[in-house]
């Protein structure tokens, strides 16, 4: 993975820009809170068009990010492994320890209370893959997301483009 | 560098010192919280990525530069259904 990385975050657009990303708080966030990104553009649109449709516009910004300690679970493999294991881990033991099947949202909590797992400032991970329109039944394209915990690993935040949603 | 090594032992060291009790609480009070967090995108967020298609040609116009195309039609975007399929929201 290239450092610094160049990723993409969309919003609604607004009166006035922002001049850092928003933190999503959505219980469906897969990660949980944090600052969400693409890593391609293309997919910064798309979401724009499907969930930041309320003000009929939609602001993409880009931002470069230190990738030093990001948890790379899309392109290495060592990563994926680790990271895999550590939530089957946590949620087999949640289970047998609690006789409750943990949420999502609770073994990535329950990973990010770790004192150690400070040491990650984010997490690549690879949403639902993504076909062509030419291809029936071919989805190839990984549509790759970043999240990050804190901000210290933001090198630079800054608007790129507005458009209108469809 | 990330230490998966020392990572992963932290993780089970703190899976060790977990009772029942503590977990039991630790997840009463995540559900608490996740029922106070608001989701304002309600159907949306159901929206199955998969099926949002994109085409050669305006891909290849988007990708070429012309603003005026857009890369995306949404016409196929059909409700989830299967309720596991979480969009991933920001």
């Amino acid at each position: 993975m290239p450092n610094p990385k160049i990723v993409f975050h969309t919003q609604e657009k607004r009166l006035f820009r922002i001049n850092k990303p928003v933190i999503c708080n959505r219980k469906d966030a897969w990660l949980g809170k944090g600052y969400y990104f693409w890593a391609e553009e293309i997919y910064a649109h798309q979401w724009g068009n499907t969930s930041k449709r309320n003000t009929g516009s939609y602001e993409i910004y880009c931002a470069s990010i230190n990738c030093e300690n990001i948890l790379d679970t899309v392109f290495n493999e060592a990563h994926y492994n680790f990271w895999r294991e550590q939530i089957e881990m946590a949620a087999n033991e949640i289970f047998r320890i609690s006789g409750r099947i943990p949420s999502r949202i609770a073994v990535n909590k329950y990973l990010s209370k770790i004192s150690a797992w400070n040491d990650v400032s984010g997490i690549s991970f690879q949403d639902i893959p993504q076909g062509h329109g030419l291809i029936t039944d071919f989805y190839y394209r990984k549509r790759i997301r970043f999240v990050i915990f804190n901000l210290s690993i933001l090198i630079n935040f800054y608007f790129h483009k507005e458009e209108r949603c469809l | 560098m990330l230490d998966l090594n020392n990572l992963a032992e932290k993780v089970k060291l703190s899976l060790k010192n977990e009772t029942k009790e503590s977990l039991l609480k630790f997840l009463e009070e995540e559900e608490i919280q996740d029922n106070e967090c608001p989701d304002s995108f309600g159907s949306l967020s159901n929206i199955y990525s998969s099926n949002i298609k994109l085409t050669f040609n305006s891909f290849a116009k988007y990708k070429n530069g012309d603003k005026l195309k857009s890369p995306f039609n949404l016409q196929n975007i059909n409700p989830v259904q299967n309720k596991n399929n979480y969009q991933l929201a920001a």
